[in-house]
C-alpha cells in the first residue's frame, strides 16, 4: 500500500486514526496493539504470504535482543549477535540478491543455473538494516533490550516507515513507544508534512518522471545533447521529490499518532560539495552506514589505505544496497571515489572557492550520479554520458525545449522547492515585527495553500489510479 | 503554526478525508465511464489465491478509485487545470491545438524488420483474397484511408513529433507491393490531400472521417469500379444527398479524453439520398434494424462517430431488393462504418465484416463463399497497415 493511493488516505488511514484515537491516551499498550495491528494489515496488503517472513524477522530479533542484551556472558551475547546479523544479512542476500549472483556466475562461467525468480518482500532493505541497528545498539549497550515483543513488533512494523524509511533507530523511538504525547499541534504538523510530502509525489515528481522516462527510454541515436540534459534534469528532481515526498510523508504521518522520525532529507541540492550532499542526501542510512559499517571498520582513525578501503567499503554496500545490478555497484563507487578525491585532494580549495561555484561543481557530479542511477544497464549509462558530452550526433529536434516549456511551471516550483526558500520566509515571518499579520499569515495563510495542495493532489491522484514509489525496489 | 490554526487544520482535514469515504459509500453505484469508455471496476470477489497473491487488496484499491465520489468532476478538473491554467500543449496524450485535436506521438526509430513484415504480409494476404475473388469472377479493391493525424500530420507543432516518416513509409511500401501484385486499389489519402478544402472531410476532435469524408471515398470507390469494370453506378453526389447536422453537441476519440472541455463546434453529420431506396438490415443474423443511424438516447447525450451504423459490429447484411444490381462485401474496421451507411445505395445487397468482432472462427473466404459478391472491398486505415491485426485474413 503506498501513501499516495485512494484506499491509504481514504480508507486506511482514517480507519486507523478513528481507531486509535477512539482508544483513551491512558491506555496507550492498546493504542500500540491498534498501530500494531494496523501495520501488520497494512505489510499485508501487498501479500499476505510474505507476512510470516516480517513476522519471524520480529521473532528472531526480539530474542536476539533479548541475548545481546542479557548478562549471560560475552559468548552468548557475541553469539546472538552474530545469529541476528547472520539472518537478517542472509535474508536481504536471499530475496534480493540471489538472481544477481546466479546471473554472475551463469555469465563468467558459462553455466546455465536457473534463475530463482524470489518475490521481494517490500521493505526488506529497510526493515533488516533497522533490525540490525537495535540488535547491534543493544549488544553495545546503547539501549535496552525490549522486553516487551509486541513492543518491538511495533518498533519493527511501525507502517509510516515500514516500506521506504526512514531507517528509524530504536534509541530515538524507545521513549516514545511508551511515553509519546499527541497534540493539536503535533497532530497539524504531521498533516502539513503528509499534504506537503503528497504534493511533492503527485504534483512535481510524477510530472518530472514523465520527461525522464520518456527521455531515458530514447534511442541513442534520437537523443541529442539538449535532450539528454533536460532528461537528467527531471531525474535529479523527480528522485528527490519522489523520495523525500515519501519521507515528509512518513514523518508526517507517524506525527499523526505521536511519534517524531528523524529527518532524511536537508535539501540536498544546494549542497557545496559532494561530501555536503551526502550530510544532506537520505540520512538515516548514510548515518547507519556511517555508525554500523564505516566507524567499526575504524572510520577515519587508520592508516590511509585503510581508510580509502573503509570508504570504498561503505560506497560498495551503498550502492548496492539500492539495487541487485551493476549499474548500483557503479553508482556507489562513483561517489565513494569523488568522496575521496575531495577528502585528500580538493575539499579545501572547493571551500575556498565563490558559492555559486561550488553548487555548481556539487550539482554537476550530483546529476552524473543519478545517470548512473536511473540507467538500467552500462552501455545504457555509457551512451547517456556521451548524449550529454554532445557525442550522440542526434541533431535537436525540438524534443528539449518541448519538454521545458510544457513543465515550465513544474519545473519552476521544482526548483523552488529544492530550496529552502519556504523554511526562509517561515522564519523571516516569525521574526516579523508586524505580529498579527505574520499570524494571520503563518496560520491562515498556510491553511489556505495546504488546502489548495492537497485538492490538487486529489485531482492529481484520481488522474491515475495508483502510484508507485521510486525507491519501493528496495 | 498557533493552536487555534492547527485545530482548523486539522478539522478540515479530518474531514475531508472521512467525508469521501462516507459519501461513496452513499453515492449511487456507476458502472460504467462514458468519458474513460470503460466499464468501472467491480468490488473484488474474496477467494484464497486472490487473498495470498495480494490482488484482492490492490483490487479494492482499483474499485475505491473507480468509483469514489465526485470521480469525473476531479478528473474534469485535472483536464481544465492542465488546458486552462498551465496551458499545456499535451494533455492526456493529446496535442490540444487551436482548430484540432491531435494524437501525441512519442518518436521511436522505426524497426523497419517489423514494418516491412507486417506489410509483406498483408500484401501476401490481400493477394490471396485478390486471386480468389477472380476465380469467383468478381473483383477486389483495396481501400487505404488516412488516419486523421496521417492527414493533418503537418498540423502537429513544430515540437511535436508528426510521425509523417512512418505513416510515409508504411503507406508507399504498402502501395508499391499492391503495385507488383496487379492488385487494384485506392489511396484515398492521395484523394483527399489533393482536394483544396481537405479539412472538411475529417474530424477535428476525432480520429476518423466524417459523413462527408464518407461520402467522397464512397464516390472515389465507385469512380474506380467503373474504370476497373464495365459497370455504371449511378453515383450520388452531395446535392443528390439531404445532409443535416445531428443537433447535439458533438464528441470525438480525441476530446472525449479530455472530458470534452476542448471548445468546438463541430457537428456530426448524417445524410439520407433524397432518392431513397428501401433497404432491410440484419446486424449478426439476429438483430433487425430500421435505421443506419443510431441517435443518441438521451438530452444530455453526446453525438459521436457511432451514430453511423450504431459503431462496429461483426457482420451487418444490407439488402435492397433488386437483383438486377450486384453484390459487394466490404471488411474492415471502423473506418468502414460511416461508408457503409451510403455504399449499399448501388447495391443489391451489401455484407458489412468487421473480423475483430466476428468469434465464430469464420474467414473471409467462407463469407466469400457464402455471398459469392461481385464486388469484394478491404477498407483499411494508414495506422494499422503495419500492424498484425484480426482484419488481415
Amino acid at each position: 500500500m503506498v501513501f499516495s493511493s485512494v484506499i491509504f488516505l481514504f480508507l486506511f488511514l482514517p480507519a486507523t486514526i478513528a481507531a486509535y484515537y477512539i482508544i483513551p491516551s491512558r491506555l496507550r499498550k492498546l493504542r500500540n496493539l491498534v498501530l500494531l495491528g494496523a501495520s501488520i494489515v497494512f505489510y499485508a496488503y501487498g501479500g499476505p504470504k510474505l507476512l510470516p517472513l516480517l513476522l519471524l524477522s520480529v521473532l528472531i530479533n526480539y530474542f536476539a535482543g533479548i541475548l545481546a542484551g542479557s548478562d549471560k556472558g560475552n559468548t552468548v551475547r557475541k553469539a546472538s549477535l552474530i545469529i541476528s546479523v547472520l539472518f537478517n544479512i542472509g535474508m536481504l542476500f536471499y530475496y534480493k540478491y540471489t538472481d544477481f549472483f546466479i546471473t554472475n556466475i551463469n555469465g563468467l562461467t558459462g553455466l546455465d543455473i536457473a534463475l530463482k525468480s524470489i518475490a521481494l518482500p517490500l521493505g526488506i532493505s529497510f526493515f533488516t538494516f533497522q533490525n540490525l541497528s537495535y540488535v547491534i545498539d543493544v549488544y553495545r549497550g546503547r539501549v535496552s533490550a525490549q522486553k516487551n515483543h509486541f513492543e518491538l513488533a511495533l518498533y519493527i512494523t511501525l507502517f509510516p516507515k515500514l516500506l521506504l524509511g526512514p531507517i528509524v533507530r530504536y534509541q530515538a523511538i524507545e521513549p516514545q513507544l511508551s511515553a509519546r504525547k499527541s497534540t493539536p499541534e503535533l497532530f497539524a504538523d504531521g498533516i502539513c508534512r503528509l499534504i506537503i510530502g503528497l504534493g511533492k509525489k503527485l504534483l512535481i515528481a510524477n510530472s518530472m518522471g514523465i520527461i525522464a522516462d520518456r527521455v531515458f527510454s530514447t534511442d541513442f541515436s534520437l537523443l541529442s545533447c539538449g535532450l539528454s540534459w533536460v532528461g537528467v534534469a527531471a531525474y535529479t528532481l523527480q528522485i528527490y521529490f519522489d523520495f523525500s515526498g515519501y519521507s515528509d510523508m512518513a514523518i508526517g504521518i507517524g506525527k499523526l499518532f505521536g511519534f517524531e522520525f528523524t529527518e532524511n532529507f536537508n535539501y540536498p541540492y544546494i549542497a557545496r560539495s559532494i561530501t555536503d550532499f551526502w550530510r544532506r542526501w537520505h540520512i538515516s542510512l548514510s548515518t547507519w552506514f556511517r555508525d554500523y559499517v564505516y566507524i567499526p571498520l575504524g572510520g577515519n582513525r587508520a592508516t590511509k589505505i585503510k581508510h580509502i578501503r573503509n570508504i570504498m567499503i561503505v560506497w560498495l554496500l551503498t550502492g548496492f544496497w539500492h539495487g541487485a545490478a551493476w549499474n548500483f555497484i557503479v553508482w556507489g563507487l562513483y561517489f565513494g571515489i569523488l568522496l575521496l578525491i575531495e577528502k585528500y585532494f580538493i575539499l579545501k580549495k572547493l571551500e575556498k572557492l565563490p558559492a555559486f561555484f561550488q553548487h555548481l561543481y556539487a550539482i554537476f557530479f550530483i546529476m552524473l550520479g543519478w545517470v548512473i542511477f536511473r540507467s538500467d544497464s552500462i552501455a545504457q549509462i555509457w551512451d547517456m554520458l556521451r548524449a550529454l558530452l554532445g557525442l550522440s550526433h542526434a541533431t535537436d529536434n525540438g524534443q528539449a525545449l518541448f519538454y521545458i516549456k510544457e513543465y515550465k511551471a513544474e519545473l519552476f516550483v521544482a526548483v523552488l522547492a529544492s530550496t529552502p526558500l519556504a523554511k526562509f520566509i517561515g522564519n523571516r515571518l516569525e521574526l516579523s515585527t508586524r505580529k498579527k499579520a505574520a499570524g494571520i499569515i503563518k496560520n491562515y495563510g498556510a491553511i489556505i495553500f495546504l488546502s489548495c495542495v492537497f485538492l490538487l493532489s486529489i485531482v492529481y491522484l484520481i488522474k491515475s489510479t495508483y502510484n508507485s514509489f521510486l525507491y519501493f525496489k528496495f | 503554526m498557533k493552536k487555534s490554526g492547527s485545530i482548523v487544520l486539522s478539522i478540515l482535514f479530518l474531514l475531508a478525508i472521512f467525508f469521501v469515504p462516507i459519501c461513496t459509500k452513499l453515492q449511487a453505484n456507476a458502472t460504467y465511464s462514458f468519458f474513460e469508455n470503460r466499464t468501472l471496476a467491480n468490488a473484488p470477489v474474496l477467494n484464497l489465491q486472490s487473498l495470498l497473491s495480494g490482488e484482492y487488496f490492490s483490487s479494492w484499491n482499483t474499485y475505491l478509485a473507480d468509483h469514489m465520489c465526485y470521480r469525473e468532476k476531479l478528473l474534469a478538473n485535472y483536464i481544465s487545470i492542465n488546458m486552462n491554467v498551465l496551458k499545456k500543449t499535451v494533455v492526456n496524450d493529446t496535442v490540444v491545438q487551436n482548430d484540432m485535436l491531435l494524437p501525441y506521438y512519442v518518436q521511436t526509430v522505426l524497426d523497419y524488420n517489423t514494418i516491412n513484415n507486417n506489410i509483406g504480409n498483408l500484401a501476401d494476404s490481400l493477394d490471396n483474397v485478390n486471386d480468389y475473388v477472380e476465380k469467383m469472377g468478381s473483383t477486389f479493391l483495396f481501400v487505404g484511408m488516412p488516419e486523421q493525424s496521417s492527414l493533418f500530420a503537418d498540423k502537429q507543432p513544430n515540437d511535436c513529433y508528426s510521425k509523417k516518416d512512418y505513416f510515409d513509409y508504411v503507406e508507399k511500401s504498402l502501395f508499391d507491393q499492391l503495385d507488383s501484385r496487379s492488385i487494384d486499389y485506392v489511396d484515398m489519402k492521395k484523394v483527399f490531400s489533393g482536394c483544396d478544402d481537405y479539412q472538411k472531410y475529417y474530424s477535428t476532435i476525432d480520429h476518423h472521417y466524417n459523413y462527408y469524408g464518407a461520402l467522397k471515398t464512397y464516390q472515389t470507390i465507385l469512380e474506380k469500379l467503373e474504370a476497373i469494370t464495365a459497370d455504371k453506378f449511378d453515383i450520388l453526389q452531395e446535392n443528390d444527398m439531404d445532409i443535416s447536422a445531428v443537433n447535439y453537441p458533438a464528441v470525438g476519440s480525441r476530446s472525449i479524453k479530455l472530458y470534452n472541455l476542448y471548445p468546438t463546434d463541430e457537428k456530426v453529420y448524417i445524410g439520407y439520398p433524397k432518392v431513397k431506396v428501401p433497404f432491410t438490415r440484419v446486424d449478426n443474423d439476429k438483430d433487425e434494424v430500421d435505421d443506419l443511424f443510431t441517435m443518441p438516447y438521451y438530452s444530455t447525450s453526446y453525438a459521436s462517430y457511432t451514430i453511423y451504423m450504431g459503431g462496429d459490429k461483426g457482420k451487418t447484411v444490407i439488402s435492397t431488393n433488386r437483383p438486377d444490381k450486384p453484390t459487394v462485401l466490404i471488411w474492415g474496421d471502423s473506418f468502414t462504418n460511416a461508408l457503409e451507411t451510403i455504399m449499399y445505395y448501388n447495391f443489391d445487397k451489401a455484407i458489412y465484416l468487421d473480423f475483430r468482432h466476428i468469434t465464430d472462427g469464420s474467414t473471409i473466404y467462407d463469407y466469400l463463399d457464402e455471398y459469392k459478391p461481385h464486388i469484394v472491398i478491404c477498407v483499411s486505415n494508414d495506422t494499422v497497415y503495419a500492424v498484425q491485426n484480426d482484419n488481415v485474413p
